[in-house]
């Protein structure tokens, strides 16, 4: 009789080699190799065939709402196989596609992932049924609606298995109108699209009916922000390019040639007005209230989970990854950048009178953390600043979405009305303070180890940053104590109309967060069966298969 | 079996033979419910053309009248640009028994203006292509708009294209030469003489303010937009095809006009960019961002560099392909009113949607692919302020678009708003065809960038550029 160990013995367990095996789809009993296109290219002609489908007053919106679940649990589904699959033992691109595309500017189709972005994919794949479920109060040009949050969705996918210059920045810019129109088009429906009053005081008010000036404003902001993001981000390609001497936008070509040090600050400062209005860092932060505190439930989760997880992943990839000197010399930059975002988030959490502005002010401060993680340059602080991308994204959506749902079902998000709710909504008021802890990055929530590692890799070179880092951290422990006590625990306002607790729909998406969220953060390296992983290779171990040649360049060789 | 190379120039000249002799005014006189035949044979006709000058334009013939790449390119550009403008236009709506199928015709004829301008490899033949096609299309817009308007519009152009002809001839008479190649080979390996500068000069000043311009009247309220949008791509492309063989033929080894070039398409950018920004009119913005489109052109011509000036080409083709169809599709959906435009018509919203967002550089589309190329060919020659000022031009034209595509998509028609007349008329078969097409090509103009670009690339070199 076999024993159980001996079975395990059995399973074909990814173990060092000198000759790396590149993984592929259905470890190669499925011959699948384009994952990665499945991945992006699903949601798109979902969204189109939704778009061309006849929907006669709204006849088929359940039908098109189940749609769009279905393809985002599919491409779920899809993400944890190639999760699954990944082979940690090996440091090169998995599941890689290449097409010769735009071949006299040396474009190509060329998609893969590594340990880092098969870490983000998962967690854009996660937040995207998340997104979906929690948008099942849709009620308003349903069609609309998905197709945007599917586009959206793609192109998030498209940036994280980018190995290519220019589809980056093809996906990466794309991303914009369809957030753009999903906050204009669905964000509440007085204050977000303008009173009537605006109408008649900008020129295009009277033309464009709908369209008022506080409308526009809010456009404007939003696009200002991610429009400059994506010019600057095609800039940064374009110096390098310049740079290499036009040999193409090929990551291995324009990545690994070495632009000197000053074009490389060039780019980096480029990389980090990109990554900056994404993530948001401060001061291209403004456009967060639009999004994160006024948008839908399902555009903020995805916003604040996966869209703006990207400007971290720009980050690691672009500048940290490639751009070595650049890194160094901008390092304490970046590092102040993230200390000031922190304690503005912090602060201005402080003085919220609103409850979902004042989640959308917290969930800055993950952002914040990755980037202080990157500034860090060490392998430790590298580790967790890939981590933090992963955490930071739970956790913001699920402190973003709780906040949302709180304030929908409570029909104000004023912190005036909002009072002694955790006796009347139970399973709300725990997943917003387990948001609100994550963001903190409390033990047990899968910030804590990102954060730990942060704080430990990142003291040696940037001390005075990791310290602001903190004091902001415990402001932002402050103003999330002050504003649970006055919206969950203390006296229930007597005047407040009746609520009641979450859906089920509403448990579901955000328990989904935080069962993620405690998941890695109980299991970074995931869980072992006599000391062998088991079904799950953890997330850690994922990543760390490639930090460890991000991080080589700035190891300092043994004496 | 090569000069087949020829065929597309033979059925357009018959084309635009038989619409001009069609119609109550001509000596053909079709009845009245035959009349929704001619722009289908017509656009049969140029999809023939579009076919055989794909399948036999590979050929390489010599001559006055040379088929190259950039031949190739240009005269598939034309024809794809001509296609659009033909099958998306709702001939019903268009006044075509009063003035017969004039304007169709002299679309076709200055089609076969632009075709002899993709192909002369001389100045003075290169000059007559323009003037033909630049007039036919200034006549077409002419045709409808009252007297004192049509005598201006004559005018302006008269002056472009004298000016355009004034630079042409110092150019002949101080090198002594009008064939391209003989030119560049006397030029070759110094300055050229102030003389020939200021005759290139003046040939850029000429057809640069003519580029410029005609974005503007694209922008215009106009009677028939058939016109408008066909008689802006023959404008456009000859204008642009010649000032690429000129500047191309006059400056292989020394790029001096860069820095004016430069300045003109920041100018145009610049002005294209916060001119959408500030309009509310659909034709307006395709207009202003039909401006800005020009102004990447110019600055890939200042590249003068193979890869940049390919892009140039590549972008001039998007231009055409997605501002043809444009004043047809606003036309047709500012009579139905636009709230709710994609509900009723969702070709016509689809179609006018790539159009405006390919205009502003929005990816996946044309102008998105166009734009990146030449920003790639702008970096190689280190212009990177003029590519600063396009990529700020691209943001304040994508938040201008954003707003259209809210009033198409997203505004609910009002039901108790009543409908102008004509707005619940059934749609000509050919138009809806051609709106899908129109947004197929804008749309996918990325998966053909393959051939499309390097082609336009292959075209650059054929002006001797490296």
């Amino acid at each position: 009789m076999l024993s159980p160990a001996t079975l395990l013995e059995a399973l074909p367990l990814p173990s060092p080699s000198s000759t790396p095996t590149i993984a592929t789809f259905g470890g190669n009993v499925v011959s699948f190799s384009f994952l990665l296109s499945t991945m992006v290219w699903v949601p798109v002609l979902v969204a189109l065939v939704l778009a061309v489908v006849p929907n006669p007053r709204g006849r088929h919106d359940r039908a098109i709402r189940l749609s769009a679940f279905w393809t985002n649990f599919g491409l779920l589904m899809l993400g944890l196989i190639g999760y699954t699959q990944f082979q940690v033992f090996s440091t090169g691109l998995q599941f890689e596609e290449k097409l010769p595309w735009l071949t006299s500017l040396g474009v190509s189709y060329h998609l893969g992932v590594d340990g880092i972005s098969i870490a983000v994919l998962l967690l854009s794949s996660l937040i995207g049924v998340v997104a979906v479920i929690a948008s099942s109060s849709i009620r308003e040009r349903t069609r609309e609606y998905f197709v945007l949050l599917l586009l959206l969705q793609a192109a998030a996918n498209g940036v994280i298995v980018a190995h290519d210059y220019f589809v980056l920045v093809l996906f990466w810019s794309a991303a914009a109108l369809p957030l753009a129109l999903l906050v204009v088009g669905w964000s509440g429906s007085g204050e977000a699209l303008g009173g009537a009053g605006a109408a008649g005081g900008h020129r295009l008010g009277g033309v464009l009916p709908g369209l008022t000036s506080t409308g526009l404003r809010r456009l404007g902001r939003l696009l200002a922000y991610w429009g400059l993001g994506s010019a600057a981000l095609a800039a940064a390609g374009f110096v390098l390019y310049h740079a290499s001497g036009g040999g193409g936008f090929d990551f291995d070509v324009l990545l690994k040639s070495d632009p000197g040090p000053r074009a490389q600050v060039v780019v980096g400062i480029l990389i980090v007005i990109a990554a900056g209005s994404r993530l948001p860092l401060f001061p291209l932060h403004s456009w967060t209230k639009e999004v994160f505190a006024q948008a839908p439930v399902g555009v903020a989760v995805l916003a604040a989970g996966s869209a703006t997880r990207l400007g971290g992943y720009l980050l690691v990839r672009v500048l940290a990854g490639a751009e070595h000197d650049g890194s160094r010399l901008l390092s304490h930059f970046i590092a102040a950048l993230a200390a000031i975002t922190i304690v503005y988030a912090a602060l201005a959490a402080w003085r919220a009178v609103d409850l979902r502005r004042g989640a959308a002010h917290l969930a800055l401060i993950p952002g914040g953390i990755t980037v202080l993680g990157v500034s860090g340059l060490t392998p430790l602080a590298l580790d967790g600043a890939v981590l933090s991308i992963f955490a930071g994204g739970l956790a913001a959506a699920l402190l973003v979405g709780a906040a949302a749902t709180l304030s929908d079902r409570a029909e104000s998000s004023s912190l005036t009305v909002l009072a002694g709710l955790a006796s009347r909504m139970p399973k709300l008021a725990w997943l917003l303070l387990a948001g609100g802890f994550a963001v903190l990055g409390v033990p047990f929530a899968a910030s804590f180890p990102a954060e730990v590692m942060i704080v430990l890799g990142a003291f040696a070179t940037q001390p005075w940053a990791v310290f602001a880092a903190g004091a902001g951290l415990v402001v932002a422990a402050g103003a999330l104590a002050r504003t649970f006590h006055r919206t969950l625990f203390g006296p229930a306002n007597p005047e407040a109309s009746p609520v009641g607790d979450a859906s089920l729909s509403q448990v579901w998406y955000l328990g989904l967060l935080a069962g993620a969220l405690l998941w890695v953060g109980i299991l970074p390296s995931g869980p072992k069966l006599g000391g062998v992983p088991f079904f799950d290779p953890g997330l850690a171990n994922v990543i760390n298969s490639a930090t460890s040649d991000l991080a080589a360049p700035y190891v300092a060789p043994a004496k | 079996m090569s000069y087949l190379a020829f065929a597309p120039e033979v059925i357009v000249a018959v084309l635009a033979l038989a619409a001009l002799l069609a119609g109550p005014a001509g000596p053909v006189r079709l009845r009245p419910r035959r009349a929704g035949v001619v722009p289908g044979a017509v656009s049969a006709g140029i999809v023939i053309a579009l076919a055989l000058e794909l399948i036999f334009g590979a050929a390489l013939i010599g001559g006055a009248y040379a088929q190259d790449r950039l031949a190739l390119f240009g005269k598939a550009a034309a024809l794809l640009a001509l296609l659009l403008a033909v099958a998306v236009t709702d001939w019903d709506r268009e006044a075509v028994t009063a003035r017969g199928w004039r304007p169709l015709g002299l679309v076709l004829v200055g089609g076969l203006g632009l075709m002899v301008v993709a192909s002369a490899s001389g100045l003075i033949l290169l000059w007559a292509g323009l003037a033909v096609a630049v007039l036919a299309a200034v006549f077409v817009l002419a045709l409808g708009e009252p007297a004192r308007v049509a005598r201006r519009l004559v005018a302006a152009a008269a002056g472009a294209l004298l000016l355009a002809l004034a630079g042409i001839l110092i150019v002949v008479v101080s090198t002594g030469q009008s064939g391209l190649a003989q030119i560049t080979h006397a030029l070759a390996g110094h300055a050229p003489p102030v003389a020939v500068a200021i005759g290139v000069l003046l040939v850029v000043a000429g057809l640069g303010a003519g580029m410029a311009v005609a974005p503007i009247w694209l922008g215009g309220r106009h009677t028939a937009p058939f016109a408008v949008g066909a008689g802006f791509c023959l404008i456009v492309i000859a204008a642009g095809l010649v000032l690429a063989k000129v500047t191309g033929a006059a400056s292989t080894s020394y790029p001096g006009w860069s820095p004016a070039l430069q300045v003109a398409a920041v100018a145009a950018m610049a002005a294209g960019g916060f001119g959408a920004l500030s309009v509310a009119r659909l034709g307006r913005l395709l207009g202003w961002l039909s401006l800005t489109q020009v102004g990447w052109f110019l600055a890939a011509l200042s590249s003068h560099q193979r890869g940049g000036v390919g892009a140039g080409l590549y972008l001039l083709a998007a231009l055409a392909a997605a501002a043809a169809a444009g004043p047809q599709l606003i036309a047709a959906a500012e009579a139905g009113g636009l709230p709710g435009l994609s509900a009723r018509q969702p070709w016509r919203a689809a179609a006018l949607v790539c159009s405006l967002l390919s205009l502003a550089g929005v990816p996946p589309l044309a102008g998105f692919f166009a734009e990146f190329s030449v920003g790639a060919g702008l970096s190689r020659s280190g212009g990177f302020w003029v590519l600063t000022v396009g990529l700020g031009a691209g943001i304040l034209g994508l938040a201008a678009v954003v707003r259209a595509v809210r009033r198409l998509f997203l505004d609910a028609a009002a039901d108790d708003v009543r409908r102008p007349a004509g707005a619940g008329a059934a749609t000509p078969w050919l138009a809806v065809v051609g709106a899908w097409a129109a947004a197929l090509v804008v749309a996918g103009w990325g998966l053909l960038a393959n051939p499309g670009l390097d082609l336009a690339v292959q075209g650059a070199a054929a002006l001797g550029l490296r």
